[in-house]
Order: C-alpha cells, then sequence, then structure tokens
C-alpha cells in the first residue's frame, strides 16, 4: 500500500467530517501559536536587557566616596570626597580578581564651538574607560596612557554633543572650548543610546582624568576623583573583586568613608526574572500543545469507535495491521502538522502585532519555528498512536458484526 | 483437486469462563469451481463456519487447509493476506464503505493488494460494467438500491481473481427478483471463470441452484 494511497484515504476521512476535523486541528493551532508567540516575547525581552547590560559593559563594579554630615544633616552617598587617584592604583596593583580601572573625575561643563554651545557630562578618566564600557571610536581615536599621564587638553565626544555642536563638519581635529579652556577633538564615539535608567549615554565628552583636574573641575585634595568604576576578570569573581576592593582602599583609609556596588547586578537580576516569566508563559503555551493533542487523541478514538464497521470491512478486504495502523496514525498527524503549519503562521503574525501594539521587542528564530512544528508532529504520533493501535487490534469478525 | 479441505475443526466461544461449544468436529472437503449451499437453521453455527473458511476466524482446534496452505498456524498479516488474495465476500448487508463511492469500493482490495493506481481504476471500471453498474461509478452506496449495492460488492469481492467466493445470506436482504437476478450474477461467475462458491443460506430457492448442499445442525455436518 502506498503512501500516497494512506494519504488519500486520510484526506476522504477529512472530508466526510470537515468541522470536525476542523475543531480538533484548531486545539493544535491554538497550541503550536502560543508556543511561538510565548518564545518570542520571551526572547525578544531578554534579548533586549542583554543589549542594556552589554551597552553599560560587563562585570562592572563602581566605587563612590562616602556622605558627609553637615550640622547633623547627612548629605547622602557621593557628597563626601574622599577617593583619589592614588585607591584606583592601589586597586589595579593589589586586587588579582580586578581586570580594570577606571578613576573618573566629572562634572557638567559648558561647551563652545564656533557660534554653538552646549551643557553636558565631563568626564575626566583613563584609557582603560573605553575598554571596560567596550565603547569605540567611529572617526579619530580614543586617547592613549601618554595622553593621560601628561595631561593633553584632548577630548572625545559623543554623538550627541557632536550633533548640537558641529553642522555638516568633521569635529575631529577642531578646538572646542570647554569651561573657556581649548581642547582638541581627536575623536567621535560610537552611538550607545539610552542607558536602561533611560539616560542619553551619548550626551557625554571624555577627557583624561588628569586634564579634568587640573584645567576643569580642579582637586580639593591631590588626585581627587568623584568615583572610580572597576571591571572584574569574569562575571563568576564579581564577589572576590567586590570584596578585594572593599578591603584595599580600607586599608588606605582606615574608614569605611566609601561604598562598593554591583553595577550590572540589577540588570541581571531582571534578565533572570524575565526568563522565569518567558518559561512560564512558555509553559502555559506547552500545556495548551498538549491539551490539543489530547483533543487529537479524542476525535481519534471517537472516529476509531464510530469506523469500526469500515475496519472490519477493510480486514475483510484484506488490510494488514500495518495498514490500518499507519491509516489512523496519518490521519492524526496530518491533522497536528496541518494544525502546527497553520500555528506557525498565526504565531508569528501575533507576535509581529504584539511588537507593533505594545512596542516590545521579540524575537522569531528559524530554530524555534522548526521546534514548535516537529513537536506539533510529535504530538500527532503520541496521541494518534494508542487510537490507531486500537483500531489495528480489532478482530474482523466482532468488527463486522458491529453496527 | 481439494481447495478446501477442513480436519476435525471445532470452535467453541468463553462466556463468563463457561466453553460454548459451536462447532464440534467438522471435517469437509470443497473441490475446485464446486457451488456448494451451506445450510442450517439459525444458530446451527453455519456462520461461524463460513467466518473460519473465510479466515476472518481461527478454528479452536482441528486443521484448515485452503489452496495447499495449511491456515491455522499463520499470524494475522499471512492471513490477511490469504483474505486479500484468495477469498472475496459477499455479504447480506453488503458492507460497502459508505463514504468511498462504488469505483473507490471496487478498488479497495487491489489498494491492499498493491496495485498501481491506474491499473486498479481501470480493472474497477471493468468490474463495474461487468455487474452492469459502469453507470454508477461515482454513486455512493446510499445512492444505489440494495441490488445495485450487493452487485457493486460482487465486484469488490471479484477484485483480485479469487479462486473463492464466500456468500453469507446475499439475498437475504433483497426481494426475490432482485435475489434471483444476484443469484444468476453469482452463478455466471462460476461458469465464466471457474469461480468456487460457497453460499451460506437459509433460504431453500437459493440452495436449490447449487449443486451441492451441505447441512449443519447443531454443530455438526448432516449432509
Amino acid at each position: 500500500m502506498s503512501f500516497y494511497d494512506l494519504l488519500w484515504m486520510a484526506m476522504r476521512a477529512f472530508k466526510a467530517n470537515r468541522i470536525r476535523s476542523f475543531l480538533t486541528t484548531l486545539g493544535i493551532v491554538i497550541g503550536v501559536s502560543a508556543v511561538i508567540a510565548m518564545l518570542s516575547v520571551g526572547k525578544g525581552a531578554s534579548e533586549k536587557i542583554q543589549e542594556q547590560i552589554a551597552s553599560i559593559g560587563s562585570n562592572l563594579i563602581i566605587v563612590l566616596p562616602g556622605s558627609t554630615t553637615a550640622g547633623g544633616v547627612r548629605m547622602g552617598l557621593g557628597t563626601q570626597p574622599t577617593l583619589s587617584i592614588g585607591d584606583a592604583q592601589a586597586v589595579a596593583r593589589e586586587c588579582p580578581s580586578v581586570l580594570r580601572v577606571a578613576p573618573i573625575r566629572a562634572g557638567v561643563a559648558q561647551v563652545v564651538y564656533a557660534n554653538m554651545n552646549w551643557a553636558t557630562g565631563v568626564v575626566g578618566t583613563t584609557e582603560d574607560y573605553f575598554e571596560m564600557r567596550d565603547w569605540k571610536a567611529v572617526s579619530g581615536r580614543v586617547f592613549s596612557d601618554e595622553d593621560v599621564r601628561s595631561a593633553s587638553k584632548v577630548a572625545v565626544l559623543g554623538q550627541t554633543v557632536v550633533d548640537n555642536l558641529f553642522v555638516g563638519e568633521d569635529p575631529v581635529g577642531k578646538v572646542i572650548r570647554i569651561k573657556g579652556m581649548p581642547f582638541t577633538v581627536i575623536g567621535v564615539l560610537e552611538r550607545k543610546g539610552q542607558s536602561p535608567t533611560g539616560q542619553d549615554q551619548d550626551d557625554t565628552i571624555i577627557v583624561p582624568v588628569s586634564s579634568a583636574q587640573r584645567f576643569l573641575f580642579g582637586t580639593t585634595f591631590p588626585g581627587q576623583i568623584d568615583r572610580m568604576m572597576v571591571q572584574a576578570i569574569g562575571p563568576q569573581y564579581m564577589e572576590d573583586a567586590q570584596e578585594e576592593v572593599k578591603q584595599a582602599i580600607l586599608q588606605r583609609h582606615k574608614q569605611e568613608d566609601f561604598t562598593v556596588r554591583n553595577l550590572t547586578q540589577f540588570l541581571q537580576v531582571q534578565e533572570q526574572s524575565a526568563r522565569v516569566m518567558s518559561l512560564l508563559l512558555l509553559s502555559v503555551a506547552s500545556v495548551s500543545l498538549i491539551v490539543g493533542g489530547i483533543g487529537i487523541m479524542n476525535i481519534m478514538l471517537v472516529s476509531v469507535a464510530e469506523r469500526t464497521k469500515e475496519i472490519g470491512i477493510r480486514m475483510a478486504v484484506g488490510a494488514r495491521v500495518w495498514d490500518i495502523r499507519m491509516q489512523f496514525l496519518l490521519e492524526a498527524v496530518i491533522l497536528s502538522t496541518l494544525g502546527g503549519f497553520v500555528g506557525i503562521i498565526l504565531g508569528v503574525v501575533s507576535s509581529y502585532l504584539m511588537s507593533k501594539a505594545f512596542s516590545w521587542n521579540i524575537l522569531l528564530s528559524i530554530p524555534d519555528i522548526l521546534i514548535a512544528f516537529s513537536f506539533s508532529f510529535f504530538v500527532g504520533i503520541l496521541f494518534g498512536f494508542y487510537p490507531a493501535y486500537k483500531a489495528s487490534n480489532l478482530n474482523p469478525v466482532d468488527a463486522l458484526r458491529y453496527e | 483437486m481439494a481447495l478446501i479441505e477442513l480436519r476435525d475443526v471445532k470452535k467453541s466461544y468463553k462466556l463468563d469462563s463457561i466453553e460454548i461449544p459451536v462447532l464440534k468436529g467438522i471435517s469437509m472437503i470443497v473441490e475446485k469451481g464446486e457451488v456448494v449451499a451451506l445450510v442450517g437453521p439459525s444458530g446451527s453455527g453455519k456462520s461461524t463456519l463460513m467466518n473460519i473458511i473465510g479466515c476472518l476466524d481461527v478454528p479452536t482446534s482441528g486443521e484448515y487447509i485452503l489452496d495447499n496452505i495449511p491456515v491455522q498456524n499463520m499470524n494475522r498479516d499471512q492471513i490477511a493476506h490469504i483474505r486479500n488474495k484468495k477469498i472475496g465476500f459477499v455479504f447480506q448487508n453488503f458492507n460497502l464503505i459508505a463514504r468511498l463511492t462504488a469505483l473507490e469500493n471496487v478498488e479497495l482490495p487491489m489498494i491492499y493488494a498493491g496495485v498501481g493506481r491506474k491499473e486498479r481504476k481501470e480493472r474497477a471500471m471493468e468490474l463495474l460494467n461487468m455487474v452492469g453498474l459502469s453507470d454508477r461509478s461515482g454513486h455512493y452506496p446510499t445512492q444505489l438500491s440494495g441490488g445495485q449495492q450487493q452487485r457493486v460488492a460482487i465486484a469488490r469481492a471479484l477484485a483480485n481473481n479469487p479462486p473463492i467466493i464466500l456468500a453469507d445470506e446475499p439475498t437475504g436482504s433483497l426481494d426475490t427478483a432482485t435475489g434471483k437476478s444476484i443469484m444468476e450474477l453469482l452463478l455466471s461467475l462460476n461458469d465464466k471463470f471457474g469461480t468456487t462458491l460457497i453460499i451460506v443460506t437459509h433460504d431453500p430457492t437459493v440452495a436449490s441452484y447449487c449443486r451441492r448442499t451441505v447441512r449443519i445442525k447443531d454443530g455438526l455436518l448432516v449432509e
């Protein structure tokens, strides 16, 4: 008995029960489309969060100075200037779990070029800062260790600053004035977009930390910095690095007038909860697919009972066990894979609509779609097998006598 | 040459752990080309005997040799193959598949025999033509009269050119005139192709068409 004959027989059976076949398939359609929609939404959400983590930089720790108390009023974190370049150098030197350290002396300054001006955040730091934040120059270059040591008056601009100061002009090589001091633009950074908290990360100018201290923001004590960024050598060393940094600075300050914080932790927690959420949604969707499979089994069992006489006739004219089994199994598999196919279309369309309606980030991948489709195929085999087995095991005499 | 040989065939059914014997030891031989009427009152076991001859059922004990093949030790698929090739069934209530057309019903045994699509359509048309229904090939069983349905069933029984046709009360659901024409059709097969006919009936008129009559009573033959 050829596959074509089997297929043809299955089609005849569906034709005889159009509405029933349609409703049975609907269960699988809903299941598969739910699985695909949930996969795409879940993966899209965690992709978005991962992008944000990447834009901040990975495995970062921030060290902030402690708070001051002025006449009984506590002023909050970062108000007491306690950190210095020396602390940063000590951390870089003494902590084995630390890969890079970037001291930061920052402030807001008015920037002028020709007849344009703009107020922006100026960050004085070292060349490691660019590495830590995985931030590259799209034109020109970032400054070097040499620039930091000699306190060169060079600046690297973020895209937003370029947009506001330069009109159709290449900023590299131009001289801008920051707080009245001339700085030569040596590079423009690639666009990073919004930070996870909604700030424009490109609205910034980056200069050597020594130049920021000497020409822009000054120091109340030698080598004063506002904070430092520390990068651990790997995600599993974050806690070690935090502890080492704390001990290294504690040894120098003799008191805990600073705070060490994990910068990416909250995002990682967010990512984890997004992952749990999408796993939860996916399992609900999978349950609906299994319910669809049970629907198929139910209908196939009804169909076998209804067609007992037909099975008897087929056996009498020479159908083998395999022929009967394949006939019913194929019917179940066709119903489920047809449902899977329509479900894919519906799932792709609905995740696209969701992304438009709620401006969600979605991520559809071919392997996910194939997995959902083959899942529907196996649901057909799984839930079609028992009815097919039952049909093929009928005794021909009893089946023929059945009314 | 013996086409069908039964040696002391017994069949019993279990009903709540009580053995109910239906066939109590039947031995008979049917030669090739014979026309045999199997008659007996209801409950005598003639349907059971017919099921065993038709390989739809297996004896509890005894031997059954069909066309020199001992059938009793075969597995289900081998028996299905025998049914497909050696036996054509004609039932009292026709037993056509309602959602298949007349032509498709006739094709069915050939599908299971692995005959190609084109060839079996041609053969099915030929057979429908022979039973006088070539203009009804696309009709569904419900659109046909009883006599026409039985003709389709006979065409189906002939599909794989079996040496034996087993007819269980073939005229039982038909009026006298139609029954007569069906009997004439069956007998013509014996004339034309030498097909062995075994006809189960309780109707003496039907039995009178047959050259040999085998009587069964209480599970035993009374020839």
